[in-house]
C-alpha cells in the first residue's frame, strides 16, 4: 500500500484496491517535426542500431519526426489538475521515439501533479496500450494507485527500412486518458497467437462476457479490425493512438468496450471500462492543466 | 499473496575484455583507464562473440533457470526489462523472438522501460501485480534483463563505469516458495534528464546528488519493510563501480563487506541485469541463507533511484525467527529419524552428513525420510521441485524443507 505522498513510490506487500472509471481523454496531433530530431548524437546512434541488422539509414527521413516528451506533455497537462494528484503514469508506444535513449515517462511524470510512478511499455505493437491499461488496473486493484494517466504516443518518422510489415502512422499524435478509483474493475482480455480467422468469434464471446446485462454499450474498434457493424472506428492513419482518441466519444451512461487486433504479433485485445467523463482539466479549472512546469522537481527532496 | 522470486539465474558470455582493451573504443586516455581500474574497481567486462544477438544473450539467462523447463505452460507473461528504451530497429522485436524460442507462445510478451538500469526492479513489481489477479494457480511471469553494447552514447562518458554484456532472468510467482518481496521504492527525478534541454547540467547535478539520492531510497526501502540496517544480510548492488558504493555505505552506516561487490571487476555494469547476476553469485558463494533479508538497488539517468528488499527463500510471510526455529527442528528431527532408520550403524550426524555417500541411503529411502519428517513435525512439504541436489545432505534437505513447507 502506498503510504506517503512524496516524490518516492513506496510499496510493500500487495493490498486491497479498487476498480477504475475513465474521467478524461485528450488527444492531439502534430504535423511539425521536432528540433530534437536533428540532434548530432542521433546519426551515430542510429547508424550503429541499424547496422546490428544489416540496414542502412534513410537519409531523406533522418532528421524528421517527433519527440514523445514534447508531443505528449501537453495532453498529460490537459487531463490533470493541481488538486488531483496522480499515482501512476504509464506510457505505451510502438514506433520508437526520435530520442531513442530518453526516459520520457520520467519527464512526463514531472508534468503531473503527485509525482507518479512512471514507466513505459513497448515492443508489443498496438497491444502495448492495452497492457498499459491492464497494469494501471492491476496497480489500482492491489492498492497502489487511486488516480492514473495512460499515455499513448506515435510518430511517423522511421529512418530505416522496415524488415517486416508493421503499422506506421501518417502523422504524429499523442493521447492521454485519466482514470480514477471506482467500484467497477476494468476488464482487459489479451488473446495471444490468434489467427485472423478466429478474431470475430473470440471478439463476440468477449463482448458478451464483458457487457453482461449492461443496458447500453459503446463499441470502438481499432485500425487492425474489420467490421461492417455500426460501431465507432479509430481515427484513420493513427494505428497506435487512433482507437484511444475515440474513447472520449462514447454516449453518456454507456459501458465502453474497445478492441484491436494485430496480425503481425497475433494479439487480440478487448477491454471494457465504465466512463464517467468530466470536462477536461483545462476547461474545468480555467487554468492550463496541472499548473506545473515539466521537469520541475517536486521541491520536497527525496526524504 | 506476495510477489515472489521463484527462481533466479544469470548468463555471462565467455569472452572477457579487460578495460585496457576497451580504452581506445571508448575514447579513453591510458590515465583514464588506470582510474577506472585503480579508483573505480573495474577490471574486465564480458562481450558476446561477433554475430551473436540480443536474443541469444537473453535466452542464455532464461535457459539457466533450473525450474523453467517443464513449467512453460504456467508462464503467462514474458517481460524484457530494458535500460535503454530502443535497442533494435522497429519492428524487430527481441522479446517476442525470445518467447518463440522458449516455446512460450501462449504468454503475453512486452518490454518495460524508462527506469534506466533500475528497470529490472520495476519489472519484478509489475510481474507480481499481474500475477496477483491471475486466475490460474501456479501462474508465472518470466522477467529477463540484459542488453548488447552496440554503440557508445556520447553523452554517457565512460569515466565512472563500463557497460558489459550479460543477462539475468527470474521467474516471478504470486506466493509459493522463493524470495519474498517485502518492499519496493522508486525515487524519480525527471529534472535530472540527460536528454532534456539542459542535459549536461542535469548530468552534473545527477553526479552531485547521486550518493544522497541512492542512500535515501535504500533507507526508505528498509523502512517500508520495517527493517533496519542491521537486519540486512546482504546488498546486491548495481555494478556501476566500487567507490560510489563505499560512499553510500559511509553515508548510511552500512559495512562495505555486506555489499556484494565481487562482480564489479569481473563483469562491469550490465543494464538492468546486475541484480540477477549478483543474486546468482550470492547464492553460489553461500552469501544468502534461508530467511536472510537482502536489498538490491539500481539507479540511472533520467533519473531514477530504486531499491527492493527481499526475504531469501522465505515461507510466505513467516518471520525470520520462525524460519530459523523451523530449520533447527528439521535438522534435529532428521537426526532422530535417521537413527531410527539406520539403527546402530549410524555415524555421528551433522548438517554436512551426506545422505547418499556417507549413509548409503537410496533416493526412495530419502523420500521416505521426508514423509516421516512431515508426520513428525505436522507439516506438508511441496516436493514438486525437489531434485537430487536437495537430497545431498542433511543441511540441503533441511533448506529445502524450510523453503517449501506449508502450515509450519
Amino acid at each position: 500500500m502506498r503510504t506517503v505522498r512524496d516524490p518516492m513510490f513506496m510499496t510493500g506487500l500487495p493490498g486491497e484496491g479498487t476498480g477504475l472509471v475513465l474521467r478524461r481523454v485528450v488527444h492531439r496531433g502534430d504535423d511539425a517535426d521536432s528540433t530534437l530530431a536533428v540532434h548530432p548524437t542521433l546519426r551515430p546512434y542510429l547508424t550503429d542500431l541499424v547496422a546490428t541488422h544489416g540496414l542502412a539509414l534513410r537519409e531523406e527521413v533522418l532528421g524528421t519526426g517527433q519527440a514523445y516528451a514534447e508531443l505528449a506533455a501537453p495532453v498529460v497537462e490537459a487531463v490533470t489538475s493541481a488538486d488531483e494528484p496522480v499515482d501512476l503514469l504509464v506510457l505505451a508506444y510502438g514506433v520508437p521515439d526520435v530520442q531513442p535513449g530518453r526516459n520520457v515517462a520520467l519527464h512526463l511524470a514531472s508534468c503531473c501533479p503527485g509525482d507518479p510512478l512512471a514507466f513505459a511499455v513497448c515492443d508489443q505493437g498496438p497491444a502495448a496500450a492495452f497492457t498499459a491499461l491492464r497494469l494501471i488496473a492491476d496497480y489500482a486493484a492491489t492498492g497502489a494507485c487511486r488516480r492514473a494517466v495512460l499515455v499513448v504516443a506515435e510518430q511517423s518518422a522511421v529512418p530505416y527500412p522496415l524488415t517486416a510489415p508493421a503499422p506506421v502512422p501518417d502523422r504524429h499524435a499523442a493521447v492521454a486518458l485519466l482514470f480514477e478509483s471506482g467500484p467497477s474493475p476494468v476488464g482487459v482480455r489479451t488473446h495471444t497467437a490468434l489467427p485472423p480467422e478466429s478474431v470475430d468469434a473470440v471478439l463476440a464471446a468477449d463482448i458478451a462476457e464483458l457487457t453482461g446485462e449492461s443496458d447500453g454499450v459503446t463499441l470502438v474498434l481499432g485500425s487492425g479490425m474489420d467490421s461492417a457493424a455500426d460501431v465507432l472506428r479509430a481515427v484513420p492513419g493513427l494505428p497506435y493512438t487512433g482507437l484511444w482518441a475515440r474513447l472520449g466519444d462514447c454516449e453518456p451512461g454507456e459501458l465502453l468496450v474497445f478492441a484491436d487486433y494485430d496480425p503481425a504479433l497475433g494479439y487480440l485485445c478487448v477491454a471494457a471500462v465504465e466512463p464517467q467523463l468530466r470536462t477536461t482539466a483545462v476547461a474545468a479549472t480555467g487554468s492550463p492543466g496541472s499548473g506545473r512546469r515539466c521537469g520541475e522537481h517536486g521541491g520536497q527532496g527525496l526524504n | 499473496m506476495s510477489t515472489t522470486l521463484a527462481d533466479v539465474a544469470a548468463f555471462l558470455p565467455e569472452r572477457r575484455v579487460p578495460v585496457e582493451e576497451l580504452g581506445p573504443e571508448l575514447g579513453l586516455t591510458p590515465t583514464q583507464v588506470r582510474v577506472l581500474r585503480r579508483f573505480n574497481g573495474l577490471g574486465e567486462v564480458r562481450r558476446q562473440q561477433p554475430g551473436e544477438t540480443l536474443v541469444d544473450l537473453l535466452e542464455g539467462a532464461a535457459r539457466a533457470l533450473p525450474t523453467l523447463r517443464g513449467r512453460e505452460h504456467l508462464v503467462r507473461y514474458v517481460l524484457h526489462a530494458r535500460g535503454v528504451p530502443v535497442v533494435a530497429p522497429y519492428p524487430v522485436n527481441p522479446v517476442h523472438e525470445l518467447r518463440t524460442r522458449l516455446g512460450l507462445a501462449g504468454a503475453t510478451a512486452f518490454a518495460v522501460t524508462h527506469h534506466a538500469c533500475a528497470s529490472g526492479l520495476l519489472a519484478i513489481d509489475i510481474a507480481g501485480r499481474l500475477l496477483t489477479r491471475e486466475r490460474e494457480p501456479g501462474a508465472l511471469a518470466l522477467v529477463v534483463a540484459g542488453e548488447q553494447v552496440f554503440t557508445q552514447d556520447e553523452r554517457l562518458a565512460p569515466d565512472h563505469r563500463v557497460f558489459g554484456e550479460g543477462a539475468g532472468a527470474c521467474l516471478v510467482s504470486a506466493g509459493g516458495p522463493g524470495d519474498v518481496l517485502l518492499s519496493y521504492v522508486a525515487g524519480q527525478r525527471g529534472d535530472l534528464d540527460h536528454w532534456g534541454v539542459d542535459g549536461l547540467g542535469a548530468m552534473d547535478r545527477f553526479a552531485q546528488e547521486y550518493t544522497e539520492l541512492l542512500s535515501d531510497v535504500l533507507l526508505a526501502a528498509l523502512k517500508q519493510a520495517d527493517l533496519g540496517i542491521d537486519d540486512l544480510a546482504l546488498v546486491l548492488p548495481h555494478n556501476v563501480n566500487v567507490v560510489s558504493w563505499r560512499r553510500v555505505c559511509r553515508r548510511i552506516g552500512l559495512p562495505v563487506d555486506r555489499v556484494l561487490l565481487d562482480n564489479v571487476p569481473l563483469v562491469g555494469h550490465t543494464p538492468s541485469a546486475d541484480t540477477f547476476i549478483n543474486h546468482a553469485s550470492a547464492v553460489a558463494l553461500g552469501r544468502l541463507a534461508p530467511g536472510d533479508r537482502y536489498l538490491t538497488a539500481g539507479a540511472g539517468f533520467g533519473a531514477v533511484f530504486s531499491a527492493m528488499v527481499f526475504e531469501h527463500q522465505g515461507s510466505g510471510n513467516m518471520a525470520a525467527t520462525e524460519v530459523t526455529e523451523l530449520r533447527t527442528r528439521v535438522v534435529d528431527t532428521l537426526s532422530v529419524l535417521l537413527g531410527q532408520l539406520l539403527g546402530g550403524d549410524l555415524p555421528a550426524v551433522s548438517e554436512e552428513t551426506r545422505l547418499f555417500d556417507e549413509l548409503g541411503l537410496s533416493s526412495s529411502k530419502t523420500l521416505e525420510l521426508l514423509l516421516a519428517l512431515e508426520d513428525e513435525l505436522d507439516i506438508q512439504v511441496d516436493v514438486e521441485e525437489i531434485d537430487r541436489r536437495d537430497l545431498a545432505s542433511v543441511g540441503s534437505l533441511s533448506d529445502f524443507v524450510v523453503a517449501h513447507a506449508d502450515g509450519a
